[in-house]
C-alpha cells in the first residue's frame, strides 16, 4: 500500500534526524576535546577507547553502576506496584472522594523542583535518611505517583468491571482479583510505567548530589561530576561516560518494548 | 455495578502506600514551600514574615516575570502539538510496517538521554561557528540564513523549543502505543470491513477509547510545559537579555543568584496555583465532552 | 584497696588514651572534582592528615553545577560541614550575616606568621565589618591573553591605548583572524570588558562615590564605556555570531590560533597548562598584555581587576575550631602555596617566590603583572550586592546585544541601586 510506504518514509526521515545528535555524541566520544571543537563533524581519527577507560575509572563507575541499578530497580518496582494498586482503587470505587483524591495526585506535577528541595531535605534529615539510599528511593517512588497513577487509572478504566464481578462471584477477594487477574491484564501499561520511571530515576541527579555525600552510595549521574570543572568541561570523557550511562536504558527499552506491543489475549477484554 | 467493586476498607488499603508516601514526600514540601513564599528570606539566615508582599511585588514590580510568562505560554502553546503528533505516530507504529522496533527505539531515544546531554549536543548543533545547522545552511547555499541561534533574542526561545519537542515526543508515542494495545484488533478489522476510512476509524473508535488517556496527557502536557526548566537552563539560562527566560528559570535566578528565596517560592507557588486553576478548568471542559 | 585504685587508674588510662587516640574528624566540602585540581587538593589533605594524626579532615568533592545549592540546603537543614571552600564578597555575605561562619579575626591577628604570609589586601573580600571570615585558596585576575605568533605575523605590537587596539583589530580582520575571542553567551565575561573600560576611563575613585550615595551609574564614564563596546562590536572585534559563542568554543578559537586575543580569568593559565588537551607548544605562543588605556582616561594601565577567589571557610557549627584553624593555617603555608602554584597554575595570595623551572611561563608573567599592578580593583560583585550585580549583568548584556543604548541600560543598574537604599 502506498500509504504504508509514505508512513515508512516519513518515520525513516524522522529517525535519521533523531539519531544524528546521538550518533554525533558517540563519534565524539572517540575524539579528544580539541578535535571535538576543531572538526566536530568529522569521523574520529582512530577509534580510541581511552576516553571510555578514563570515564570508567575517573567516574568511579564500577561502584556507581551497581548503585544506579539497585536504586533504580527498587524505586521502579515500588512505583509500579503502588501506582497499580492506587489505579485499581480509584477505578473500582468511583465516588466524589475517590475522584478528588485522584486529582490530588496531579498536584505533585505542578511545582518546579528546586523550591521543594529544602523542605524535602529537612524531612529526610529528620527521618534519619540523609546520606542513605532511602533518601533517594522513597522520594522517587512518591514523586512518580502522579504520572504512574494516571496511566494505571486510565488503563483500569478500560477494563470492564464484569471481569471483577465474575471473579468475586467465584469467591475471590479483591486482592486476588487485583493480583491474579487485573495485573496481568494491565501489563502493557505497567511496562510503560516501568520504562518511563526507569529513565527518570536513572537520569536523576539533583537529589543524588544534594542528599548523598558518601561516595560509596552515589549513582552514575554523580560520577559525571568528575568531568565538569568550575569553568571548563572535559567533553571527550563526558561523552564517553554518557554513552556508558545510556546503554543500559536503551537495552532495557529494546527488550521491554516488544512486550508492550504484544497485545493481550483478545478474549479477556472483549466488550 | 459500575465503580462499586471495592468497599471503603479495600479502597483504603490499596490506596494507602501511594497516598502516604505522596503526602509526606510531595505534598508536605509543597505546603512548606508555600510558607516560604510568605517570608522575606535569603535561604540562609532568619526568616521574616511579610505575608503577601512577595506576591504584590511579583505582580506589580517584576517586568522579567511577565516576559518569562509570555515565553512560558508560547512554550505551552507549541508543546500542544505533541498530542496529535504523538497519537499519529503511535497509530503509525501500530500498523504493519517494517523496522517498527528501530523506529520506536529511535523516537524514544531523546527521552532516554539526560537533559544535560541534549543541551550540550544541541548547543553544538546551534554553535554559530562550528555548528551543524549553520554549516548545513552554507552547504545548501543559504549562508545568509546563518544565525547565532541561541544567542539572538529572536531565535533563542524557538531554538530551545525544537529540542524540547524532540525530547518529549517519545513520551507521548509510548503512552499512546500502550493505550492502543488495549483496543482489540477485531474492532478495527470489523470497522474496516464495514468500509470505514482511516480517519473515521481514528476519530470515532480510537480517540473515544483513548479518551481517558488523552485527557490525562493533555493536562500533563500543559502542566509540565508551564514548569519547564531543564533545557532552557542548560542551553541559555534565559539569556540573551531574558529573551528565552521562562518562569522556572526566573525562579531559579531569584532563589540562587539573588538570594531571594522567599520571593522565588512565591513565583513557584504562583505557577502552582495557575496549574491548579488550569487543570480545574480543563476537567470542567472534559466533563462536558465525556464519552 | 590497692587493687581498686590500680584498676581505676588502669581504666582511666585506657579510657583517656582511647579518647586521645580518636582523631577529631572535620568535614571539608569543596568543588575540585576535575583533574588536576582534584588530585592537588587530595594530596594536600592527605599530607595534613599524616602530619596531624590527631585531626582527620574528611574531604568531599561536590559537583560544581550545584555546589551553591548543596551548601545552602545543608545549612537550611543544619547539616553544614565544618569547613568548606567558598567565594568571598557578595556571595559569602549572607552566610556571614546569618551567623553561620566562624570569625578568625583574633587568631589571625595574634599569629604573626599567618598574617604576614599573605600579599597585602587579599583578605579584603573575606572581611565584613572589620572581622575576617576566611583565608584565600586562590588569587585570580582578569587578563588579556594574546597570541604572540599572530601578532608577529601581522606586524603588530602590543596595543597600549584603545586607539592602538582598534588599529590592531582592523589589521587582524584584514588577515582573516578573529581579533578577540569573546564568548557572548557568558554574559559575565562581557561584564569584565565593561568594568575594565570604566576603570581605564575613571581611575580608582570610580565606585567610591557611588557607594557613599553621591552619584550613580548615569555618570559619563559608564555611558562612554558602553559606547566603546558598541564601537568594538561595529569594528568586528568579536567572532561572528558572538552572541551564541560559549566559553569552550571561544577558548578553542584562541587556543587553535583562530583568534588573536582573549580576555579571560587567570584561571585559564591552569587550563593552558594541560598538555594533553592543548596543542603543541601552546604556552610558548601566548603572552599577557595590559588592558589598553584611553588616551584621555585617568586609569593606570597596570591596574588589574581581580581578587581572592575561593577561600577556606569554617562554620560556626564546627565543634573543634582550633583543629579547623590548624587546617586553615597549614593549607595556606608557603610550601603548600608553592605546590598549588606548580600543580594547577594558580596564584594563591600567599607571598611566595615561583621557581621558573617548575611553573608555567604564563604564571610567571601573571605573577609579575600582579606585583607590578598599581592597584587591584575588586570584582563588581564584591563591591555591590547581588541585586545590583544582577542588574549590571543584565545591563551589560543589553549593551552587547545592542538591544538598549548605554544610557538606557545603566538605568537598570540605577534602579537596583535605588532599591537598596
Amino acid at each position: 500500500m502506498i500509504k504504508r510506504k509514505i508512513i515508512f518514509f516519513i518515520l525513516l526521515l524522522y529517525s535519521l534526524f533523531s539519531l544524528f545528535p546521538f550518533g554525533w555524541m558517540v563519534l565524539s566520544s572517540f575524539k579528544t576535546d580539541l578535535q571535538i571543537f576543531i572538526s566536530p563533524w568529522s569521523l574520529p581519527e582512530s577509534f580510541n577507547y581511552i576516553n571510555y577507560i578514563n570515564a570508567w575509572i575517573k567516574g568511579n563507575f564500577s561502584r556507581y553502576f551497581i548503585n544506579s541499578v539497585y536504586i533504580t530497580l527498587i524505586s521502579v518496582m515500588g512505583g509500579v506496584l503502588f501506582s497499580s494498586m492506587a489505579g485499581y482503587a480509584f477505578s473500582r470505587l468511583r465516588s466524589k472522594l475517590s475522584n478528588n483524591l485522584r486529582q490530588l495526585f496531579l498536584l505533585g506535577l505542578m511545582i518546579p523542583g528546586y523550591v521543594t528541595l529544602i523542605p524535602l531535605f529537612i524531612i529526610l534529615k529528620n527521618l534519619g535518611w540523609y546520606d542513605t539510599h532511602l533518601a533517594l528511593i522513597i522520594p522517587y517512588i512518591a514523586g512518580s505517583m502522579p504520572i504512574n497513577i494516571m496511566l494505571m487509572y486510565a488503563t483500569y478504566q478500560n477494563i470492564p468491571q464484569d471481569i471483577d464481578e465474575a471473579a468475586i462471584i467465584d469467591g475471590a477477594s479483591p486482592w486476588r482479583v487485583f493480583w491474579m487477574i487485573l495485573m496481568p491484564l494491565t501489563r502493557p501499561t505497567a511496562i510503560t510505567v516501568f520504562i518511563l520511571m526507569f529513565i527518570s530515576v536513572w537520569n536523576e541527579f539533583l537529589n543524588v548530589l544534594i542528599f548523598i555525600n558518601n561516595p560509596a552510595l552515589k549513582t552514575l549521574q554523580a560520577g559525571l561530576m568528575a568531568f565538569r570543572g568550575q569553568y571548563q568541561t572535559d567533553y571527550a570523557s563526558l561523552f564517553a561516560a554518557l554513552v556508558i550511562t545510556i546503554i543500559p536504558i536503551v537495552i532495557i527499552f529494546i527488550v521491554m518494548q516488544d512486550k508492550i506491543t504484544k497485545g493481550m489475549a483478545a478474549g479477556a477484554i472483549k466488550s | 455495578m459500575n465503580g462499586k467493586i471495592l468497599n471503603k476498607k479495600w479502597f483504603t488499603l490499596f490506596l494507602l502506600p501511594a497516598l502516604t508516601l505522596y503526602l509526606i514526600f510531595v505534598l508536605l514540601p509543597i505546603v512548606w514551600a508555600s510558607i516560604y513564599s510568605l517570608q522575606d528570606w535569603d535561604g540562609i539566615g532568619a526568616m521574616n514574615f511579610i505575608c503577601l508582599q512577595n506576591y504584590f511585588k511579583l505582580f506589580t514590580d517584576d517586568p522579567i516575570f511577565w516576559q518569562a510568562l509570555v515565553n512560558t505560554l508560547v512554550l505551552m502553546g507549541i508543546s500542544l502539538v505533541l498530542i496529535p503528533a504523538g497519537l499519529i505516530m503511535a497509530i503509525w507504529l501500530n500498523t504493519k510496517i517494517m523496522l517498527k522496533s528501530f523506529f520506536k527505539t529511535v523516537i524514544f531515544l531523546p527521552l532516554v538521554m539526560p537533559s544535560v546531554v541534549l543541551g550540550i549536543l544541541w548547543a553544538q548543533i546551534y554553535n554559530p561557528i562550528s555548528g551543524l545547522l549553520n554549516s548545513a545552511l552554507v552547504a545548501f547555499g543559504l549562508p545568509h540564513l546563518q544565525r547565532a541561534w541561541l544567542g539572538e533574542p529572536e531565535t533563542a526561545l524557538l531554538a530551545i523549543l525544537v529540542v524540547v519537542l524532540w525530547q518529549s515526543i517519545g513520551f507521548y508515542v509510548i503512552v499512546y502505543l500502550a493505550g492502543l494495545q488495549n483496543i482489540p484488533e477485531e474492532m478495527i478489522e470489523a470497522a474496516k470491513i464495514d468500509g470505514a476510512t482511516d480517519s473515521v476509524i481514528t476519530l470515532q473508535i480510537i480517540i473515544p477509547l483513548l479518551s481517558n488517556l488523552i485527557k490525562f496527557t493533555l493536562i500533563f502536557n500543559i502542566i509540565t510545559s508551564l514548569k519547564y526548566f531543564d533545557l532552557v537552563f542548560i542551553m541559555t539560562r534565559g539569556q540573551p537579555d531574558h529573551a528565552s527566560e521562562v518562569v522556572a528559570t526566573h525562579m531559579y535566578n531569584q532563589a540562587f543568584d539573588l538570594y531571594n528565596y522567599g520571593y522565588a517560592s512565591a513565583i513557584a507557588f504562583t505557577l502552582f496555583m495557575a496549574c491548579v486553576f488550569l487543570s480545574f478548568v480543563l476537567n470542567r471542559v472534559f466533563r462536558r465532552y465525556e464519552y | 584497696m590497692r587493687k581498686i585504685v590500680m584498676s581505676v587508674c588502669l581504666s582511666l588510662l585506657i579510657f583517656s588514651s582511647m579518647v586521645m587516640a580518636a582523631p577529631v574528624k572535620l568535614s571539608f566540602w569543596h568543588m575540585e572534582t576535575m583533574e588536576p585540581r582534584k588530585s592537588t587538593l587530595e594530596t594536600m589533605v592527605n599530607e595534613f592528615n599524616r602530619l596531624y594524626p590527631e585531626i582527620e579532615i574528611e574531604a568531599l568533592g561536590i559537583d560544581p553545577s550545584i555546589y551553591m545549592q548543596k551548601i545552602q540546603t545543608a545549612m537550611a537543614g543544619a547539616q553544614e560541614p565544618d569547613l568548606f571552600m567558598f567565594w568571598g564578597g557578595g556571595k559569602l555575605k549572607p552566610y556571614v550575616e546569618a551567623g553561620k561562619i566562624a570569625k578568625i579575626t583574633e587568631d589571625f591577628a595574634s599569629d604573626h606568621n599567618w598574617k604576614s604570609r599573605f600579599l597585602p589586601g587579599v583578605l579584603g573580600v573575606y572581611t565584613f565589618d572589620q572581622e575576617i571570615y576566611a583565608v584565600p585558596g586562590e588569587f585570580q585576575s582578569i587578563v588579556m591573553y594574546y597570541n604572540k605568533e599572530i601578532f608577529k605575523q601581522a606586524g603588530l605590537t602590543v596595543p597600549k591605548t584603545m586607539a592602538d587596539l582598534e588599529e590592531a583589530i582592523k589589521v587582524l580582520k584584514g588577515q582573516q583572524v578573529i581579533p578577540i575571542a569573546y564568548p557572548g553567551k557568558e554574559s559575565w565575561i562581557g561584564e569584565y570588558y565593561y568594568d575594565y573600560l570604566t576603570i581605564r576611563l575613571a581611575g580608582p575613585e570610580l565606585f567610591a562615590n557611588i557607594i557613599n550615595g553621591e552619584s550613580n551609574f548615569s555618570q559619563d564614564v559608564f555611558i562612554e564605556a558602553g559606547n566603546k563596546i558598541v564601537d568594538l562590536i561595529n569594528l568586528g572585534a568579536f567572532p561572528p555570531g558572538y552572541q551564541g559563542v560559549d566559553y569552550m568554543t571561544a577558548q578553542t578559537l584562541f587556543v587553535t590560533g583562530k583568534a588573536a586575543m582573549y580576555l579571560q580569568g587567570s584561571w585559564a593559565i591552569g587550563e593552558f597548562m594541560d598538555k594533553e588537551r592543548m596543542p603543541e607548544g601552546f604556552t610558548q605562543r601566548v603572552g599577557l598584555m595590559n588592558f589598553p588605556v584611553f588616551a584621555e582616561g585617568k586609569g593606570d594601565p597596570t591596574t588589574l581587576i581581580g581578587g581572592a577567589g575561593m577561600g577556606y571557610v569554617m562554620t560556626e557549627k564546627c565543634s573543634n575550631k582550633s583543629a579547623g584553624l590548624k587546617f586553615m593555617k597549614w593549607i595556606t603555608e608557603k610550601p603548600q602555596a608553592i605546590f598549588k602554584s606548580e600543580s594547577v597554575g594558580f596564584l594563591t595570595g600567599v607571598d611566595i617566590k615561583l621557581d621558573p623551572n617548575k611553573v608555567s611561563p604564563l604564571l610567571l608573567d601573571f605573577s609579575e603583572m600582579v606585583s607590578g599592578a598599581a592597584r587591584i580593583s575588586p570584582y563588581f560583585e564584591n563591591v555591590f550586592s547581588p541585586a545590583v550585580k544582577n542588574a549590571h549583568l543584565n545591563a551589560v548584556g543589553k549593551i552587547f546585544a545592542k538591544s538598549a543604548r548605554p544610557e538606557e541600560a545603566v538605568q537598570l543598574i540605577n534602579k537596583a541601586l535605588a532599591e537598596e537604599l
